[in-house]
Formats: structure tokens, C-alpha cells, sequence
């Protein structure tokens, strides 16, 4: 019964979107405010049917009903309650089922914390939102409904994939989600701004929190996924350039350049079609992706021409939507008047410059993502070609290298008409460590790739020159250091937010380059009782034991490691073979320092009882992750400026009056 | 009905929520551009803020501040220019549509729902238990565990493994089969009969769906013993699944020519036979062994059938020289040693279901072609001591 009410909540989801698509759309334009209200209403509404119905599916995953094909396919009684629970989410309809929760999250958060939005805004924004909604709703119950019945129940499920079994793939989707239809609010701004044909810098400072809010998810989402990779797949490697990884990673580049052209919108009112074409393809992105990964397209175009049910229909929803929302911006954007003038040295230049050096760079990431399946599909499946790592590295790090160190001198540069020569001659500092850190890298390394030395002296030139920034701000040195403190402290948090997102790209750059360019490896048969050297460290083998997890069994190695003939730590990789799927996983045994990861993998067991064992040093890969964690806290900062409260205004229509700044 | 009165209050909720736009006085609007100089003002106070900071310099303050102020009184003659137009329509339009909403979800969920289905949480399940209990398999699952703790400490007694992977698969429990299977695979060196049986037990855990490795696997242990019937058997169940029911039929014909008249299983493969025929609109007597079935019948084998599977088609290797070659040399030995090993797995099933009047008979016929009087004879008395039905 819980499971049927679960799909009749999600239906009668579906009606209330219906209805949210079309009554506070009409009541904007006839400026009737009863029927704008009910935008809020059923966004609310929608936001408890789906979390009703959501919460049912969950409930069928804990009490183990088989009775629930989607449970029967993705659990097993054996498994741990954590996987069961995240198992909701770890197949394609449950996903789908959190795409529409976060979506009507979404939904509510604007009706909930939207009060000083204009009314008409807000209702025509609910009302695309409502549209989207409609979509997926269909999606989910007519291709892909996680509530389908099996009678009589199965005995026990199939069990979940081995590979999602994981407490880092447990929270990953959800906030991958987060980002994706996070940018689906800053799309539903766009075309409520495109209707109304005005852009303006209440708009503006209405869509930036939403896209902030999108990409601290999305940053976090991708990172996850990609520690994930680096210590599950026991390869050493964090990201591969997968087309799964690139559907993620362009919606980022594309949400990175519209929250910068968002500042432009509101601070000096120009660049507005711009930010609404971003905020258009952001969202397109992320149903891109979406398409991408739920599609089978991936796995072989002809896998999809085979079950063509569920790929069709999104992409069909991809065509309206990017198709749709395209013809609406061809229409409406000429009408957009942008006021602000500005020289090409300036504020707003430097931010045009990272909108077209991100533009770019999703542009390269959709060409290498696509092209291979589309040459698939052109020769019927006879040429294969993949694009790796070799193509997206030769494109992606020039375009990134002229980011970066424009992205050191960019906040130096005041709006409207700034100074080059003024601002290069405060970041003295940061090109003489940023040299001397190329030089030191020169000198230790031996001989190997020039970007690692390109790399180091990026990310050092950004960290200072971001300090810079900072201590410019608060005229360190300048004024006694007590009220420089004070100043400090007195920062706005936006701007606290900028200065840790850019020092958290630097730390993840300086971590990207030390695992590119110097990860030590070697793989070797190890008995018991050998050890190998690997980058100063003692690597001694102590053996491998069996062990009987909850729903595996396992072979865990065991090594000591010592530098020296100190003691550093203990790895204890595993690899385990999921009795149900019968599918192997490895599990890596990590230790990280400051330096790097010392990461140990054990393989399979040979007949003179030595094992295969892989062992890699991965130089400064801790500081990606802090470097994510920071790039996350620093857009929660960003969001919880005060700018984002400014109150309503309270006159009345026919007052002359002027309103009260809310402060 | 629990469920029908649960989703009418949801329903209701829902019919109540999208009211709820009525009940509040509808205050009256207030122009767009108001919201702008909202933002401007502040933008002005902000500016200061940061000109008091020494942010920016004087002459930037002032450029900034003329700017905004420019925006500020165009937004303000815009607030007094436009004045809202009045609000149109009533409510009766909202009420419509909050009666609509639950309706039409009623009327959709009536076409894809299935309300008459309970729950079935595992817990309150009766149904498994019971179903163990009726086929005697309590003490068996007894006799598993302790064989499995037995074997944890001695890890490497290969048929200890196999012995526990065919009591789980008698219990009906494929998936520690195929666990239990999946040790004695590299213990025995990948011999065909336990990879077969850790095969067929992985297939069972998936309930039935073929993998590339699992039909690998089946390959692997057809080549290494084409005598072996397992992997014939789920070879073609492969191609029956892939919708190629004669060709199914076809290798089921070769696996009667290749195993014994009076094989266990003879009758259910005749069975499969016929069912693909009619299924397949072919008559099957019309299929007839091919010759390297009657090859390997005659232990004189000289070639396997291909590789192809239409439903999974792995990337399996071709039988090698080696393999074929030492196919062909089969000799009379081997082929006997085949017919015993067949025979000692009758006996062994007897001995789990001793009650088998009809295996019995079988078991005797067997040893007296084999000249073994002495099994014979002891097969004989405890066919006699079964009470007759």
C-alpha cells in the first residue's frame, strides 16, 4: 500500500505542476495577484507530494519489499541499511525520482525565502519551473516509474551494483543533483526575464544566489565523484576525462561563467543578453548531461537505438527545452537595453574574459564528449574512435593557463576603465615567488614534463596574488595592523567568498599538477614479507587474509610503511567479490600527507601465494580536496551576503513616496 | 482500502494547499521598478560603505555614485509612470482547477497503478519460510553453515567448496552457490565441471539473465569436456533467449546424441525441444545431430560447433590446437570414465533423495552395463527395502 501511495502522490505531483504551469503564468500577465499566489501554493504543494512519495520508495528499500520491481532490481535483504537507503538513489528510475525532489526543493525555496521577489518575477519563474517539472514527471511514470509491482514479491533482490556500495557514491548523486537542477532555477529566471523582456538589477542579484547555490553543489558533487574514482578504482587517477565526468564538468564551466557575468548584470547593468544566454545553456548542460548518462547513448549508440523508450524521450525534452528557450532568446533578446559602458582593461573586461575562456573550454569538453558518438552513429557502429585524456590536456590546460593568471589580476582592476600597468606592479610579489616556485620545481624534478613546472607556478602566482587582493583590501601594512584586523574581519562575505573560491581553484590546480605530472607507480608480485621502495617510502607486505563482509567476501592486504626505518602507517587495501552480482571491487588503502597519497592496491593472488600489488606516491592530491571543500565554502559565504536580503518595498502603487530600503 | 482513504486526504490536502492563494487578502501590487531602486539604494549604501573603507578612491566613489543615481531616478520616473493594471478574473478559475488537480490524478494513477498489491516488507514475509520447511531444506542450511565454517579455517579443500556450492544450489540458494562455486574454480584449475556449476549458479542468482562472462564460462568448460552436458544444455538456452529457438533446438538434439540414452535430464531437454518447436514453428523431428555431435558421441571428436551466441555474443576464444587435438585423441577410456562419472552423480543424488524408485532402477540398469555387480547388487537391496506406495 505505502509503495501505491508513493506513485499516487508522484501522479497527483504531476497534476499540481500542470496547474503551476499555466494558472501563475497567466496571472502575471493579467497581473492577478491571487492567481501569482498560487505559483507559491503549489510549489509547496509539489514539494510535499514528491517528498511524500520519495519517502514511500525509501520505505519499500528499508522493509526490503520485493513487491517493488526497482527493489527487487537494486537490493538485496543482505545489504547494509546504509545501501539500502542510498540504493534509492543508486539506479536510474529511484535518481529520476531525486531529480523531481530537488526540483521541487527548488521550487519550494524560492516560494519560501522569495518574498522580496518582484510577484510577476517570481510567479512566471515558478511557472517554467512547474513546465520542467511536467516533463520529468512524465518521464518517471511513463518510462521509468520506480513504483512498478512484482506479484507474487520476488524471494530476494538482485542486489545493487558493488561499485555504488560506497559512503562516497552514497551522498555524490544528491549533490551532483543539487547542481544540476540548481541551474534550472537560474534558467527559469532567464525566460521569466525573456517574457517580461527586462533584465534588471533585481533580477540580477536574484539569479546569482540561485546559480551560487548550483555550483557550490555541482563543485561538490564532482569532487566527490572523483575521490570516489581515485579510491575505489584503485587506478591512482581521479578523473579521465569520461563522458560521464564531462557531463558534470560542462554545466560547471558554463555555471562558473554565468556567476560572473551575474555581477556584471547587477553592478553596471550591461552584459545582460549575455547572462540570460549563459543561464540558458547552463541548464541545457546539465539536461545534456542528464541525457547522456540516462540514455545508454554512452555505452554504444546502438544500445540506445535498442531501447530507445527512454533515451527518445529525453532527448525529445531536450530539444523543447534548449530548442525552446533558444527561439524565445532569438526573439526577445534584442529588446534587452544594456546602460553600462566599459574599456576592455576593466572589471567587467576581465570577467569577459573568463566567460569566454569557460565558454571555450565547455565548448572543447562538448566537441571531444560528442564527437566519438557521433562518428558512431554516422558509420553505423564500423569506426570507433575515443577522445582522451591526450586531447582534452592539449586544449584544456592552454586555455586554463591565461585563466588563471588573469584570475590573480581581475579583482585588482577597478570597474569601468582600470589600469593594467597599476595593477601588474601590485602582483610584483606573486610573479617573483610564482617564478622562484617554477625554478624550484625545475631544479627538484628530473626532466619531465614542462607543465608541471607551468602548473606550480600558476597556482603559487594565484594563491599570492589572491592574498594580495586581500591584504589590499584591508591595506595590510599600510594602517596599524589592529585595524587592518578589524578591516578583515568587517569584509563583506561575498568578498570573502571570491578570495576563498580563487584560493581553492589555486590549492586544486597545485594538486591536479603534482598527481599529473609526478605520480610514482610500480606494480609488482609481492610474497609476503617483500618490500618495495616506492618514492622514499618502505612498502613491507605483511600478507592478505580472507574476510566475510555483510555481502562480500573479501582478500585485505596488509602494509607497513616506514621512511627510513620510522614507521609512517598501515594500508589496508581490499578486493572484494560481491557474492550476489558477482562483481569484484578494489578498495585502496590510503594514508595522506601534506606531500601526498600513499596508496597501496592489492590484486589477485597467484599460485606461489605472492599477490599482484600496485603502489603509487600521488603527490599533493590532498589539496585538491581542500581545495573543492574551499571552492564549497566559499560560495556558502558568497550566499549569505547581505546583499541577498534586501528587503521588498512597501509603498503602495499610487504613493509618490520614496521606499524604504529594507536594512 | 486503507490506501483509498490515505490518498483521499492526501488528495484533500492538496485540494486545500492550492486554496489557500484565496484565503489571503490580496494585497495590491507594487510596481517593478520599485523592486530595482530597492537594489539601487542599497547599491548607494554599499558604495559609501566601501569608499569609508578606502576601498575604492574618491574620484571612483563619485563615477559610481552619479551612475547609480542616474539608474535610481530613471527607476523611480518608471514607478510613477507605470502605474499596475488593475487585477483581472475572479476565483472561481482556482477552485476549478484545485477540484481538477485531484481528479485527474485519480483518474491517471487508476491506469497505472495497482492498488490491490500490499505491502510485502521481508520481515512480515511468511511465504519464504514456509517454503523452506515444507521441502525438508532446514537441516540442510544446518549442514551448510557448518560445512562453510569448516571450510573458512581450511580454505583450500577444493571439493569441500563443490560440496557446499551443490547444497546451496539444492537449498535453492544460487548465490552462495556461485560464492561457494567461485573458490573451488581456481583450486581445481577451471575444471569444466565446477566452472559449469559455478556458471549455472551465477545464471540462477541473476535468475536466468546471461552475462558475456557467464557464457564465457560455459564455452570455457564445453571446450575443455565437450562431454559434459551442463554447458550444452545453457548454451543453448543462451540462443533460445536471444530469440534463435532453432538454433536452441538444434544444440539440445546434439546434447541427447551426446549423453547417455537414459540420461537424468533426457526427458526435461526433450521437453525444452518441443517447446521451442512449437514456440518456433518447427517441427523438431526434423532435427537431426549434427556431425560433431555424433563425433564427440562416438569419442572420435573432431571439431566444435562455433562460438556464436545471439543473444550475448561474447568475445570467447576458439577452441586452440591443443584443445582440439586432444578432443579428437578421446579415447575409450575416457569416454568410460565420462559414462562412471555420470553414473556416480546418480548415485550421489540417491543418496540426498533416496526415495526415487524410478533413479534407482535407473542406477541398477547402469552398473549392470558397466559390470559392476557388487554396486549392483547393493543398489538392488535398497531399491527392495524402499516401502512400496
Amino acid at each position: 500500500m505505502i509503495a501505491e501511495l508513493g506513485h499516487f502522490a508522484l501522479v497527483l505531483a504531476m497534476m499540481v505542476a500542470i496547474a503551476q504551469s499555466i494558472v501563475p503564468m497567466i496571472g502575471a500577465y493579467q497581473n492577478n495577484i491571487p492567481w501569482m499566489r498560487f505559483g507559491n501554493h503549489s510549489a509547496m504543494g509539489q514539494f510535499l507530494l514528491v517528498a511524500i512519495s520519495f519517502g514511500c520508495l525509501m520505505h519499500a528499500y528499508v522493509t526490503s519489499d520485493f513487491s517493488v520491481l526497482n527493489v527487487v532490481q537494486n537490493s538485496h535483504s543482505a545489504k547494509p541499511m546504509l545501501y539500502k537507503i542510498s540504493g534509492v538513489w543508486g539506479n536510474h528510475e529511484g535518481s529520476m525520482l531525486l531529480w523531481v525532489l530537488i526540483l521541487a526543493i527548488f521550487g519550494a525555496a524560492v516560494a519560501a525565502f522569495g518574498q522580496y521577489l518582484p510577484p510577476a518575477l517570481k510567479a512566471r519563474a515558478l511557472s517554467v519551473q512547474a513546465m520542467i517539472a511536467v516533463g520529468f514527471y512524465l518521464f518517471i511514470i511513463l518510462t521509468s516509474n520506480p513504483f512498478e509491482r512484482v506479484f507474487p514479491p520476488a524471494v530476494d533482490g538482485q542486489d545493487l551494483n558493488p561499485l555504488l556500495q560506497d559512503p562516497g557514491l552514497a551522498i555524490h548523486p544528491p549533490m551532483l543533483y543539487l547542481g544540476y537542477v540548481g541551474f534550472s532555477m537560474a534558467f527559469s529566471f532567464a525566460i521569466a526575464a525573456l517574457i517580461e523582456g527586462r533584465v534588471d538589477a533585481a533580477w540580477a542579484r536574484w539569479v546569482r544566489p540561485w546559480t551560487l547555490a548550483a555550483w557550490g553543489f555541482l563543485t561538490g558533487g564532482i569532487a566527490l565523484g572523483s575521490w570516489w574514482a581515485y579510491y575505489e578504482l584503485g587506478w591512482g587517477g581521479f578523473w579521465f576525462w569520461d563522458p560521464v565526468e564531462n557531463a558534470s564538468f560542462m554545466p560547471w564551466l558554463i555555471g562558473t561563467a554565468l556567476l560572473h557575468s551575474c555581477i556584471v548584470v547587477e553592478k553596471r547593468d550591461t552584459m545582460k543578453a549575455w547572462t540570460v544566454f549563459l543561464a540558458i545553456l547552463a541548464f541545457s548542460f546539465s539536461l545534456l548531461g542528464t541525457f547522456l548518462v540516462r540514455s545508454g547513448v554512452l555505452t554504444s549508440v546502438h544500445a540506445f537505438a535498442t531501447d530507445p523508450e527512454r533515451g527518445v524521450f529525453i532527448l525529445i525534452l531536450l530539444l523543447i527545452v534548449v530548442g525552446g528557450s533558444l527561439a524565445l532568446y532569438a526573439w526577445r533578446a534584442p529588446q534587452l537595453r544594456s546602460t553600462g559602458l566599459f574599456q576592455p582593461i576593466s572589471r567587467e573586461g576581465a570577467l569577459l574574459l573568463n566567460n569566454l575562456l569557460m565558454g571555450t573550454a565547455a565548448g572543447v569538453v562538448l566537441l571531444g564528449t560528442l564527437y566519438p558518438l557521433f562518428i558512431d552513429a554516422i558509420s553505423d557502429g564500423q569506426d570507433k574512435i575515443s577522445v582522451g585524456p591526450p586531447f582534452f590536456n592539449a586544449v584544456f590546460i592552454p586555455l586554463m593557463t591565461p585563466m588563471i593568471v588573469a584570475m590573480a589580476i581581475g579583482p585588482l582592476l577597478p570597474w569601468k576603465r582600470g589600469d593594467l600597468g597599476k595593477a601588474l606592479k601590485t602582483l610584483w610579489l606573486s610573479f617573483a615567488l610564482a617564478i622562484l616556485c617554477g625554478l624550484a620545481t625545475w631544479t627538484l624534478q628530473s626532466g619531465q614534463s614542462p607543465w608541471g613546472i607551468v602548473g606550480v607556478a600558476i597556482a603559487s602566482w594565484l594563491i599570492i596574488g589572491t592574498l594580495t587582493e586581500v591584504a589590499g583590501r584591508i591595506r595590510l601594512f599600510k594602517i596599524p595592523v589592529g585595524d587592518s584586523v578589524r578591516r578583515f574581519i568587517n569584509l563583506p562575505r561575498a568578498s570573502w567568498g571570491m578570495t576563498l573560491a580563487h584560493l581553492g581553484l589555486a590549492m586544486t590546480v597545485a594538486g591536479v599538477t603534482g598527481a599529473g605530472a609526478w605520480t610514482v607507480e610500480r606494480v609488482q608480485s609481492m610474497a609476503p614479507g617483500d618490500t618495495v621502495q616506492v618514492s622514499g617510502y618502505d612498502f613491507r607486505f605483511d600478507g592478505a587474509e580472507q574476510k566475510q563482509g555483510p555481502n562480500y567476501l573479501a582478500t585485505e592486504g596488509k602494509f607497513t610503511v616506514t621512511k627510513n626505518g620510522n614507521f609512517v602507517t598501515v594500508l589496508y587495501p581490499e578486493k572484494r567479490t560481491y557474492t550476489v552480482r558477482q562483481m569484484a571491487t578494489t578498495e585502496a588503502g590510503i594514508h595522506t600527507l601534506i606531500s601526498g597519497d600513499l596508496y597501496g592496491v592489492i590484486g589477485d593472488s597467484k599460485s606461489d601465494g605472492s599477490y599482484v600489488t600496485r603502489i603509487y606516491f600521488n603527490p599533493l592530491v590532498v589539496w585538491m580536496w581542500i581545495g573543492a571543500i574551499s571552492m564549497m565554502i566559499g560560495s556558502g559565504l558568497s550566499l549569505s551576503d547581505r546583499r541577498y536580503r534586501v528587503g521588498a518595498p512597501t509603498r503602495t502603487s499610487s504613493s509618490t513616496q520614496q521606499p524604504q530600503a529594507a536594512e | 482500502m486503507m490506501f483509498w482513504l490515505f490518498a483521499g486526504l492526501l488528495a484533500l490536502a492538496i485540494f486545500l494547499v492550492l486554496l489557500l492563494p484565496l484565503l489571503s487578502g490580496a494585497r495590491s501590487s507594487v510596481s517593478r521598478a520599485e523592486y530595482d531602486i530597492n537594489v539601487y539604494k542599497d547599491q548607494l549604501v554599499e558604495l559609501e560603505k566601501d569608499a569609508a573603507d578606502g576601498r575604492i578612491g574618491q574620484s571612483e566613489l563619485a563615477a559610481a555614485r552619479l551612475e547609480i543615481q542616474r539608474r535610481l531616478l530613471a527607476a523611480d520616473e518608471e514607478a510613477s509612470r507605470l502605474i499596475p493594471k488593475r487585477s483581472k478574473g475572479g476565483s472561481l478559475p482556482i477552485i476549478m482547477t484545485a477540484v481538477t488537480v485531484p481528479v485527474l490524478a485519480f483518474a491517471f494513477y487508476n491506469e497505472t497503478g495497482s492498488p490491490e498489491i500490499p505491502n510485502f516488507p521481508l520481515a512480515e514475509r511468511t511465504d519464504i519460510q514456509t517454503a523452506n520447511e515444507d521441502t525438508g531444506q532446514a537441516p540442510m542450511a544446518e549442514l551448510a553453515r557448518s560445512l562453510e565454517e569448516r571450510l573458512l579455517e581450511n580454505p583450500d579443500d577444493r571439493r569441500g567448496w563443490v560440496l557446499l556450492g551443490r547444497t546451496y544450489a539444492t537449498i535453492g540458494d544460487p548465490r552462495k552457490a556461485a560464492a561457494a562455486f567461485q573458490k573451488a574454480v581456481p583450486l581445481s584449475n577451471r575444471h569444466p565441471e565446477v566452472l559449469a556449476d559455478w556458471a549455472e549458479a551465477r545464471l540462477m542468482a541473476r535468475s536466468g539473465e546471461f552475462t558475456t562472462e557467464i557464457f564465457a564460462d560455459f564455452i570455457e568448460a564445453r571446450e575443455k569436456d565437450p562431454t559434459l552436458p551442463k554447458p550444452w544444455f545453457y548454451i543453448g538456452l543462451d540462443k533460445a533467449m536471444g530469440d534463435d529457438l532453432e538454433g536452441a533446438a538444434q544444440i539440445w538434439t546434439d546434447l541427447l546424441a551426446i549423453v547417455p540414452e537414459n540420461a537424468l535430464f533426457s526427458d526435461a531437454v526433450r521437453e525444452q525441444i518441443a517447446r521451442a518447436a512449437e514456440q518456433g514453428g518447427f517441427d523438431a523431428a526434423d532435427l537431426k545431430p549434427s556431425e560433431t555431435a555424433k563425433n564427440i558421441a562416438l569419442g572420435m571428436k573432431s571439431s566444435l560447433p562455433e562460438n556464436s551466441s545471439a543473444s550475448s555474443s561474447p568475445a570467447a576464444p576458439g577452441p586452440t590446437q591443443e584443445q582440439m587435438k586432444a578432443a579428437g585423441e578421446m579415447s575409450a577410456e575416457d569416454r568410460m570414465a565420462f559414462i562412471q562419472s555420470m553414473v556416480n552423480r546418480l548415485a550421489e543424488k540417491l543418496e540426498e533423495n533416496p526415495n526415487d524408485r524410478t533413479g534407482w532402477e535407473r542406477l541398477i540398469r547402469a552398473y549392470e552395463v558397466l559390470g559392476d555387480t557388487e554396486k549392483e547388487q547393493a543398489a538392488k537391496a535398497r531399491l527392495e527395502a524402499l516401502p512400496a506406495n
